[in-house]
This record gives structure tokens, C-alpha cells and sequence, in this order.
């Protein structure tokens, strides 16, 4: 037989504030022994302590009883703690050596040091919040821009849980009514069995929905692309060395300069956002700028914001067409910059007429003119973009992957349902989507279940 | 070891699953004794005449392909065979069979009789007998109430269905009662409880029986069975089948009248806790139940079955009730064609005590007791072939138990798998029977209603087939000891016949005129075959042959094999995967507090059900996924560090 530790359950300890000198400094303490650990630290704490409440006292060395701080100290009774845990948080005063002496206090009082995400994984496997929320909180914590950490928040506050929990549930109300169908055929004559497969589809289309807000909620995460896009020579680099601060791309005075796909991350206003500069768009020109030409119409189809670049100087001719045609057919937001205002706008009123842009900038990336205009242009724009507050939005990587999953089993659901290959083999696959559905939110396939479903709605006789 | 004792194995309890056990038992070469107290009952089926159904059905299949009884003594005693849900796929078809209850019962007794080692005795058993073992303690024997005092053996398979404390009621009159006709076992249930053992209480019900003479058939529709029916054995000829002449059931319904005539009665008898209370099974609720439960519906089919070849009493399935006597008769004279019955006796309800199933490990041995077996109804389940099944692994460990704790060699090492080598029981797992799935759910979950298995069960549900029983099971019946080499070799060629069919449909095009655009679109016979509502027998035409010929069951595990062809590669692959971490072992001395992550609740479920892989622990609800990964991580982790 394997031996094995005979370890009690352990009760953790970690500063939860971050590293460095700060206000405060938190110890959070989760498991078995918290308020014992609390009471070892801190001598003020009355003998029956109120729960979520703060006692000031000071906290004490629990080696030789000298004094390390005062601040406060909070308890909060298993299961009502963010653990779902006993727990005991001690508000210290910040400082990297102060905060180190805190946490060295509770470890020396019978605490082990957490590891990372150790405080979320003990809430999850406590049953305090399902999978897909505490990834939330991961996200919360690593989230880098604004809209990144309202799409946590919303993770976090359970809307993608519930979403799915939606559509799992009608997987499983059509599931149970397949089961009872196959055990209980005496009981079941009177299923409508023509319904089955719209209903089914309905669940696919359901799944296929949220899985496609992926893109846009994968952005929200590590913020939006902007393309700048436009006919060769018109300064797009120029304007992207400008909004970098740095001499990233090669600037000529040759059309063409440019060819491959160039992306810096540049803060605009507070967004964090992938710049990308391409090839200006034109017909012609030797084979390696075709393929760049290419490449910049893939990168204008993805952009979640568009920033046409034109040379305002003089008018249109027939060499930009192309790259007005690909502005114009955009369906990404779209801002329209009109650069080399240090030359002058005389074709300013003909790009105009051709591109219906809300809003024209005026920009010299010769002379700094009308950046910090463009920069607001675009922060406004990015801003008008899905928030992942109203609406449901798949953030993560592995809940997309079990909605693929759950799409590929309800899509051969149907085929076996369509091609009668018979309810118990659309059972399989509808099974398997409701397994990948669960698998976001952490539950378990309990076939119980079913069958609660199963007779609460149906007669069942022998 | 040097202990003298009067039997290797003593089974108490001659029902359907004591039979199973007692009949593996002996057939592995130890001296058995089945004790129960009415020889003229052995076998009985206390209530419908009837074996099989939807997941029932699998159940007789695989008792059978293990060698079990259950299949063989139905097809001798069956009068009509019956294949229900012909409209789904093969996986969810089910055989059920009516017997002729008398018959059924003698048959029995004499398969019993016929095993070398078996004996049958009439007592009834008043104590479990056990002393102190390292680690708890272990079975010295049991006493009985008829003189013959202490029964010294090795192990003991309790297989005592309804009759632990048991009570039946007809209305308000309650008498102590097993079963009908049959007094109950006090003191068996009183000696489990002393041996420390959890016992709960269950109720069901049975239907009032009718005197055939005075039903009036004439205005009811006939339920015949199927015009070419299958045996359920895998050892019973095909062709020299059935061998009793068959009967007709008929089919009627409740209707408004009946119901309003129930709920009256019932309502009279609300304040009365036999008639109101207790935990009836959901599956086959008493008429008074379903109308509770499921309120107005526009009736219940009732099927009027026969209760054998001579007799004149009819069993009207889908009535089981405990009310008065004459409201029964009042209730079921408003159904069509019942408007003049006459009762033979009325319907009646029983409570009993059943040992809480989580307290006996998957091969049925109680945890903390060495060599005591529980099996049956009296482990929480609801019909024979639930408690056959647990009564033939109960059997089969019963008597592994014993060469074990003997050191007789038995068997030549070299025969048997790694499972068998180490001396471990006899488990089946959920993906390989319906067997498995009934005891990893009892022993992992418990249950709060008396069990009944159900395909929706089994999550594998596909490859767990009628067809396919003596494949997934027949070489572990071998290698357990009951099933014979020729009888092994009988179901290999039959295997390896299906393959090779499969095999020649999947490349043969098919011929004649009519198939003239199914051959250009190079279409196979295969590909036909999967099509909606086309059966093997449906490619005949087409079919140019040289194909075999094939028995009914046959076609049909050529039909299964070939529609569900995708399913099932996809699902062997799962399995492999899976595989991996589901039999990940759980040390049995494992203190699952000294495991890091597991919440508090987590703990207590798992030190409660000591599951004994990952897979089982997966099962037990409230023990979450990411428990269930730290388990996973953890005995992994180990078993590379320990080789
Ligand atoms: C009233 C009633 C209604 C039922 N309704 C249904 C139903 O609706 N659906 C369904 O599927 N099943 C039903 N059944 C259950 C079905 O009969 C049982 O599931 C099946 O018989 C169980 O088999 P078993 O071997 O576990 O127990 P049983 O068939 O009950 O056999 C138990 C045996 O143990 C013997 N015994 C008991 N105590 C002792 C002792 N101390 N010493 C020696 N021998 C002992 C008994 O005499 C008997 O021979 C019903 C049973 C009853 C009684
Ligand atoms: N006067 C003036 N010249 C500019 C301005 N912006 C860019 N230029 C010049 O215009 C020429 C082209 O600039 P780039 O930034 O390389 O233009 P581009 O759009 O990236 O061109 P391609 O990469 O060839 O598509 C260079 O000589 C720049 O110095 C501006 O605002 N005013
Ligand atoms: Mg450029």
C-alpha cells in the first residue's frame, strides 16, 4: 500500500496587499487555526470576539511577545468568509520589511505560506463560488485596462455563469426528456418528438452565440487593436512612431516603405491598445508589397477600430481608390485622420465627400499638430465599444474551448436525431454538451439528476 | 488455518438473490447452505410474474453471460417473451418475459438441487455470528431458530429481501409479515443492528390479484408477444425455443371513476402512516402514489397478466395499492372489462428494513465485517433482477472470500488477470455492465428510494447492449469459474462471427436490380443498414450473400455494431483516457485529512463512502471536480514515486 502524509489540514497565511511601501498591509489567515493564529498575534482581542468586526490591537511577536505594529483585526466564522473557511485578517502598516515581519509572525504562529491563488482555490473547493467566478478574480487582479477589468467584474459577478447555467439547463430539460423516453416508452407515448430537434438546435445556436462573443471579449481582455490603415506614403508610420514616443517604423519618403505588420502597445488616454501598422493599400507595386497589401486588408478586417490615414495636402487621385474603397467598406468603428496638415488641407473637402467618417482629425506628424486631438478621437472611440457589462461575453480561452466542444456534441446531437440514427445516440452527444457546459462552471454529472428532472415531470408507472 | 466449520458459505435467504449467490457459491467448488424458511418458496416472485424490461433485461443478459440462473430458469418458465421499445436503437431495447409463477419457482429449486455442494434447508436465521479480526471483525457462523443452533462457516451472504422487521398493511389492518403468506425476520434484523450496521426502512406495494373467470376479456385489446422470440440465455438453442406454449396479456386503463375512487379512499386514510407514509419507490409507485404525485391524467395503462399455464388468477400490472380490501374491489370494478371481478386477494403494502448500501464495499462485503455479504432488497434495491445481479457478484465473493482466508489453491495463477492474481473480489465496472453501474450507485451514492436500474444510468449506455452481454462479461464468468470452456469458446466464435459479418457488410455492395443506384454510389450493405428503420433482415434482397446464418439476437448485435460504429471508437478512446484516472486506486488506509485542498465537507463525504478509486470518489455527490483533480494529482504522483 502507498503511504502516505498524515498532515491535518493546514491553515495558510500571505500579505494579500502588494509588495512595496503602501498604506496598509493585509495578512490574510484561511483554515482551522486562523483565530487561533490571530489570537497568538494580537493580545487585545477580546476572549469571545465578534465576527466581521474591527478590534484595533497591537500585534506581537509570537517568538519572544515584542512588539511588531498596531492595527486592526478582523474575524469571519467558516463557512461565512470568503474561504468559506474560518479567517482572520490583520490591517498592519505598510512597508516592505514591516509587512515581511507580519507574515513571518503568523507563520511562526502555526500558519503555512498560501501559494498562489491558494485563498480562490480553497472558495472554489468550499463550495463559496463556481470555477468560471473565481477565474474572474484572477482576471480582476491581472486585468491591465478599464474595460479588462469590467469584463473580470462581470465574470466575477457570475453573469457568464449564469448564461451557461441557462443554456445547461435547457440541455438538460431536452436530456431528461430523451431519458424518459427511452426507459419509460409506455409512459411517454404522448412527446411531441417533432419538437426535439428544434429545440435542440435552439440550445446549438444558444452555445455557438456565446462562443462567438469570444473575440471581442478576448479583446476586452488584452485591449483593443487599432489599425491604421490607408494609401501608401500617407504617414502612417510617421503617425505611429508619434503615438509611441519612439522611432519604431521606418519612415521614407517612398511609397511602399512599409510591408509587413508592425504592432507596438501604446497607452491612449488610459486604454491599453495594440497599435498595428501596415502597408499602404494600393494596386501595383513589386511582388513583396503585393503580399504586404495583402496582409494590411487581413489586419483592417479584424481591427476593432480602423484609423484611416490620408495626406490631406492634395486631393485623391485614382492610385488611392483602393485603399478609399477598403475605408469605406469597413464595418469596424472607423477614425479618419487627415495628415500632413502642416502642408495644408486642400484635399481635405474631396476625401470628405468620398468617406463618410463621423469625425475628421487634423494631424501634422511633422509638427506634433492635432495628436492630442487624435488621441482623444480614438480613446473616445474605443470607449464606444462593447463594455462587458451589458452584455454576456467569454473572456477565457478555456471556456471557449468547452463551448467548441459543447457546439461539436449538439451539432452531431442533430445529424444522429436527423439521420435516425435514434434518440439514444442524439442522447450521447447532448450528454456530452451538457458535460462540456458544466465543465465551465465546475459542476458535476450527477445522474440523479436526471431522473429528479425525469419524474417531476412525467407520470411514471410500473 | 485449521478451524473447522459445517459450511464455507451460508446464504440466508432463498430469493432472487440468494439463489444467484448460493448456486455461484457451490458452482466455485465450496460447500454452500441456503437457508430459508418455505422450501415451496424458493425463487418466488413475490410480486409481478414477470423478469425484464428496459435495463432489466441487460440485467438478465449479464447474469446470465456470467453464469448466473436467472436467464435459464426464465426461458424454461417463460409463456410469453416480449421485446419492448422495438421503435429506438438496439442499445435501449429491452426482453421481458412472462412466467408461470409455480413453475418459475420449482424450476428454480431444481437447478439449485442439481449443483454438487449446494444445500437447501428449511429455518430461518435468528443471528449473524462474528468475531474479533485484525482490523474489525470477521464471520464465524449463524444461528437459527429451529434447533439447529450454531451454524459454523467462513462467510455469509444475508439475502433477506422484504422480511427484516417487516410489516404489510391492507388499509388500516397491519400484521407482521415478509411477504404475503410469509412471516418476517425479526431477529436478523435485531442481530444486524447489534453487529453495528445501519438499517433504514423502505416500503412498496403489491396489486390485489383477480380471478381470471370473472374478467371479461372480450372488450379488451391483446398484447401478443413477438412472433419470433429470443431466449434470454446465451445458452438456450434458439431453435428448440420457446418451450412452453405462450400466452396473451391484455391491455385496459383507470379512468376518472377509478381515480376519484382512489383518492376517496386514500384521503379517508390520510391520518395513517402505512397507507400515507414511507419511501416507496418512484418507479413503481401504488396507484394512490402516481395519482398524488402526478395528479389528474386522463389514465394509467393496466396490463392484465397471466399468472401461469394452469392457472386461472390474473395479475393486473400498474395497480399496486395498500388501501382497504373492498375499495380496491370498488376501484377496479370501474375498469373496462373488470366491471364483475372478483379479488383473489387483495393488493398490500410492506415495510422493511434495509441495511444502508454505502456501508458494504463493491464487491458487497460489509466494510467493517470480513466475510459478511449483503445482496438484494434488503441493500435498498426494487426487483429480481437487480437483486439476482447483486446475489451472483455477492456469490462469486462470497466464495473468493473463503479461498482466501483458506490457503486451498484453486486455480492456476497463471489463468487469471492482475485483479484476479492478487486475490481481490470479483468487480464489475460501470462501463463494462449494467451490473457495475447498480453496485458502483449503491455503494457510492446510497439511495433514497428502493433502486431500480434504469439505461439512463449508465453513462456509457451504448456499449453496454442486450447483444453484446456475453462479450463484455462471458471470459470473467470463465475465469470466475461458471461458465464452462465450451461455453466460453461458444461466445468468443459468436463474437468472432458478428466481427467477421460486420466485417463483409461494411465491403459488400449491394445486388439485383433494385440496387442498381445504391451500387453506383458505392454504397455499402453497411451503409444501408444504418439508414433510418432498416433492419438486417430488410438487406435479404440485396444481399448476394455467402452471409451467415443468423438468429435473431445475432442480427441483432450485427445491427448495434454497425450503427453505432462511430460511437463506439469515440467512446473506446474516451475510456482509455478516462480509464487512467477513474481506476486511479484509493489506498484503503488513506487519511483523507492529510490531503491538502480537500474541503472540510469534502473530507467527511469521502471518509464516509472510502471510495476506492478516483472514479468512485467523482460519483459521490458534493465531492467536486477540483477534489477530485487534487485525488487524482496526489495518487498519481505517487504511484510514479513508488513504482
Ligand atoms: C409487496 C411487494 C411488492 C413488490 N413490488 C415490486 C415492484 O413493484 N417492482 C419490483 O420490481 N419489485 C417488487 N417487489 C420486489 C421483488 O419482489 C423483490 O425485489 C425481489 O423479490 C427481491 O429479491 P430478494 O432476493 O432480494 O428478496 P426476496 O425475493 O424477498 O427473498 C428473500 C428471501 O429471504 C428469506 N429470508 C428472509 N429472512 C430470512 C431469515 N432470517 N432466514 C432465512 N431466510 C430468510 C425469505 O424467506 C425469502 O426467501 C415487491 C415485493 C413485495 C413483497
Ligand atoms: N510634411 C509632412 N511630411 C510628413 C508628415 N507625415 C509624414 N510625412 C512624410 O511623408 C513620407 C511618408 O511617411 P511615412 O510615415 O513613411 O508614410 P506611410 O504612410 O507609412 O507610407 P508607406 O509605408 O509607404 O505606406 C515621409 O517622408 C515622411 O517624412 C506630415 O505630417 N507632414
Ligand atoms: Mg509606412
Amino acid at each position: 500500500m502507498v503511504p502516505l502524509p498524515k498532515k491535518k489540514l493546514s491553515t495558510i497565511a500571505a500579505v494579500a496587499t502588494p509588495a512595496g511601501t503602501g498604506g496598509v498591509c493585509i495578512v490574510r489567515v484561511s483554515g482551522p487555526r486562523a483565530h487561533g493564529i490571530a489570537r497568538r498575534l494580537c493580545p487585545r482581542l477580546p476572549r469571545q470576539p465578534r465576527m466581521r468586526r474591527a478590534y484595533f490591537s497591537l500585534f506581537e511577536s509570537p517568538a519572544d511577545g515584542s512588539m511588531l505594529d498596531e492595527g486592526l483585526v478582523l474575524l469571519f466564522r467558516a463557512p461565512f468568509s470568503f474561504t468559506g473557511e474560518d479567517v482572520a485578517e490583520l490591517h498592519g502598516h505598510g512597508g516592505v520589511a514591516q509587512s515581511r515581519a507580519l507574515i513571518r509572525a503568523a507563520l511562526a504562529a502555526g500558519a503555512e505560506a498560501a501559494g498562489p491563488g491558494a485563498f480562490c482555490r480553497r472558495a472554489v473547493e468550499n463550495g463559496r463560488m463556481d470555477i468560471a467566478r473565481a477565474e474572474g478574480i484572477a482576471e480582476l487582479v491581472a486585468a491591465e485596462t478599464d474595460a479588462g477589468l469590467r469584463a473580470a467584474r462581470s465574470l466575477m459577478g457570475g453573469s457568464l455563469s449564469r448564461r451557461v447555467e441557462e443554456i445547461a439547463a435547457a440541455a438538460e430539460d431536452l436530456l431528461s426528456e430523451w431519458e424518459a423516453a427511452l426507459d419509460f416508452p409506455d409512459e411517454t407515448a404522448g412527446l411531441d418528438e417533432k419538437v426535439w430537434h428544434g429545440r435542440l438546435t435552439r440550445i446549438a445556436v444558444s452555445a455557438k452565440q456565446l462562443e462567438r462573443t469570444w473575440g471581442a471579449g478576448n479583446r476586452l481582455r488584452v485591449g483593443p487593436r487599432l489599425v491604421l490603415a490607408g494609401p501608401p506614403n500617407s504617414g502612417k508610420s510617421s503617425l505611429l512612431n508619434m503615438l509611441a514616443g519612439r522611432e519604431r517604423a521606418i519612415v521614407d519618403h517612398a511609397p511602399g516603405t512599409t510591408r509587413d505588420v508592425l504592432e507596438v502597445s501604446v497607452d491612449v488616454g488610459g486604454h491599453s491598445i495594440t497599435l498595428v501598422d501596415v502597408a499602404g493599400v494600393r494596386d501595383g507595386g513589386d511582388r513583396v508589397e503585393a503580399l504586404g497589401v495583402e496582409k494590411a486588408m487581413e489586419a483592417v478586417t479584424s481591427a476593432d477600430v480602423v484609423v484611416g490615414v490620408v495626406d490631406a495636402s492634395r486631393a485623391p487621385t485614382t492610385m488611392d481608390e483602393k485603399a478609399m474603397e477598403l475605408l469605406a467598406n469597413t464595418s469596424s468603428p472607423l477614425v479618419m485622420v487627415a495628415n500632413k496638415k502642416d502642408l495644408g488641407d486642400k484635399g481635405l473637402a474631396r476625401y470628405r465627400e468620398r468617406l463618410q467618417a463621423s469625425s475628421w482629425v487634423r494631424t501634422s506628424a511633422k509638427t506634433g499638430q492635432g495628436i492630442d486631438e487624435m488621441k482623444k478621437e480614438i480613446a473616445s472611440t474605443v470607449e464606444q465599444r462593447p463594455t462587458g457589462e451589458a452584455e454576456v461575453l467569454v473572456t477565457l480561452e478555456r471556456h471557449r474551448e468547452a463551448l467548441c466542444v459543447a457546439w461539436d456534441a449538439l451539432k452531431e446531437a442533430e445529424i444522429a436525431l436527423l439521420d435516425g440514427g435514434g434518440v439514444e445516440l442524439a442522447a450521447e452527444g447532448l450528454r456530452e454538451a451538457r458535460g462540456a457546459l458544466w465543465g465551465i462552471i465546475g459542476k458535476g454529472a450527477v445522474s440523479d439528476d436526471i431522473l429528479d428532472k425525469v419524474f417531476e415531470r412525467f407520470c411514471i408507472g410500473k | 488455518m485449521g478451524v473447522t466449520v459445517d459450511y464455507d458459505v451460508i446464504v440466508i435467504g432463498a430469493g432472487h438473490a440468494g439463489c444467484e449467490a448460493a448456486h455461484a457459491s457451490a458452482r466455485l467448488g465450496l460447500s454452500t447452505l441456503v437457508i430459508t424458511p418455505r422450501l415451496d418458496r424458493v425463487g418466488w416472485m413475490s410480486c409481478n410474474p414477470a423478469v425484464g424490461g428496459i435495463g432489466k433485461g441487460h440485467l438478465v443478459r449479464e447474469v446470465d453471460a456470467l453464469g448466473g440462473l436467472l436467464g435459464r430458469v426464465v426461458d424454461e418458465t417463460g409463456i410469453q417473451f416480449r421485446t419492448l421499445n422495438t421503435r429506438r436503437g438496439p442499445a435501449v431495447r429491452g426482453s421481458r418475459a412472462q412466467c408461470d409463477r409455480l413453475l418459475y419457482a420449482k424450476t428454480m429449486r431444481a437447478h439449485l438441487e442439481a449443483v454438487p455442494g449446494l444445500e437447501l434447508r428449511e429455518d430461518l436465521v435468528e443471528e449473524v455470528l462474528v468475531e474479533k479480526a485484525s482490523g474489525g471483525s470477521r464471520v464465524r457462523g449463524v444461528r437459527t431458530a429451529r434447533g439447529l443452533d450454531e451454524l459454523a462457516c467462513l462467510a455469509v451472504v444475508v439475502a433477506a429481501g422484504t422480511f427484516l422487521g417487516g410489516v404489510a398493511n391492507v388499509g388500516r389492518r397491519k400484521f407482521a409479515s415478509g411477504r404475503e403468506g410469509d412471516l418476517p425476520s425479526m431477529g436478523l434484523s435485531r442481530s444486524l443492528r447489534q453487529l453495528g450496521l445501519a438499517l433504514k426502512r423502505f416500503k412498496t406495494s403489491t396489486t390485489p390479484r383477480l380471478d381470471g373467470r370473472t374478467v371479461d376479456f372480450d372488450v379488451l385489446s391483446v398484447q401478443r408477444g413477438d412472433e419470433e422470440p429470443k431466449p434470454f440465455s446465451h445458452w438456450t438453442d434458439p431453435e428448440r425455443f420457446p418451450l412452453l406454449p405462450q400466452r396473451f396479456c391484455h391491455v385496459t386503463r383507470t379512468n376518472e371513476q377509478t381515480h376519484h375512487i382512489v383518492r376517496r379512499g386514500f384521503e379517508s386514510l390520510a391520518d395513517e402512516p402505512a397507507v400515507a407514509g414511507g419511501i416507496e419507490p418512484r418507479y413503481c409507485p401504488s396507484i394512490e402514489v402516481k395519482l398524488r404525485r402526478f395528479g389528474d391524467r386522463m389514465g394509467h395503462t393496466i396490463y392484465l397478466e397471466p399468472e401461469g399455464l394452469d392457472s386461472n388468477e390474473v395479475y393486473p400490472a400498474g395497480l399496486s395499492t395498500s388501501l382497504p380490501a373492498d375499495v380496491q374491489l370498488q376501484m377496479l370494478r370501474t375498469i373496462p372489462g373488470l366491471e364483475s371481478v372478483e379479488m383473489t386477494r387483495p393488493g398490500y403494502g410492506i415495510e422493511y428494513d434495509f441495511v444502508i448500501p454505502t456501508q458494504v464495499r463493491r464487491s458487497l462485503e460489509v466494510q467493517k465485517i470480513g466475510g459478511l455479504f449483503v445482496a438484494g432488497q434488503v441493500l435498498g434495491t426494487s426487483g429480481y433482477e437487480e437483486a439476482a445481479a447483486q446475489g451472483l457478484i455477492a456469490g462469486i465473493n462470497a466464495g473468493k472470500h473463503v479461498r482466501a482466508s483458506s490457503n486451498r489453491r484453486w486455480w492456476s495463477r497463471e489463468s487469471l488477470d492482475e485483479d484476479e492474481r492478487s486475490g481481490e473480489a470479483t468487480i464489475l465496472r460501470r462501463d463494462q455492465a449494467y451490473i457495475g453501474v447498480l453496485i458502483d450507485d449503491l455503494t457510492t451514492s446510497g439511495t433514497s428510494e428502493p433502486y431500480r436500474v434504469f439505461t439512463s444510468r449508465a453513462e456509457h449506455r451504448l456499449l453496454l447492449r442486450e447483444d453484446n452481454a456475453d462479450f463484455r462479461l462471458a471470459h470473467l464468468g470463465y475465469v470466475a469459474g461458471l461458465i464452462t470452456e465450451s461455453q466460453a469458446r461458444k461466445s468468443t466464435a459468436r463474437e468472432e462471427m458478428i466481427r467477421a459479418e460486420v466485417e463483409r457488410l461494411e465491403s459488400t455492395l449491394p445486388s439485383g436490380s433494385a440496387a442498381q443506384k445504391e451500387r453506383e454510389g458505392r454504397r455499402t450493405l453497411a451503409t444501408i443498414l444504418r439508414r433510418p428503420g432498416i433492419t438486417y433482415a430488410d438487406l435479404k434482397e440485396m444481399d448476394a450473400g455467402p452471409g451467415p446464418k443468423l438468429s435473431r439476437r445475432d442480427a441483432e448485435g450485427v445491427e448495434a455494431a454497425i450503427k453505432y460504429a462511430g460511437y463506439i471508437a469515440k467512446l473506446d478512446k474516451r475510456l482509455e483516457l478516462l480509464g487512467n484516472i477513474d481506476s486511479l486506486e484509493i489506498p484503503e488506509d488513506l487519511d483523507f485529512s492529510g490531503v491538502p485542498g480537500l474541503s472540510v465537507e469534502v473530507r467527511e463525504k469521502l471518509e464516509h463512502h472510502r471510495p476506492a478509486t478516483v472514479g468512485q470518489a467523482s460519483r459521490i455527490s458534493g465531492v467536486t471536480p477540483a477534489a477530485v483533480e487534487i485525488l487524482a494529482s496526489l495518487l498519481a504522483g505517487l504511484k510514479r514515486a513508488c513504482g
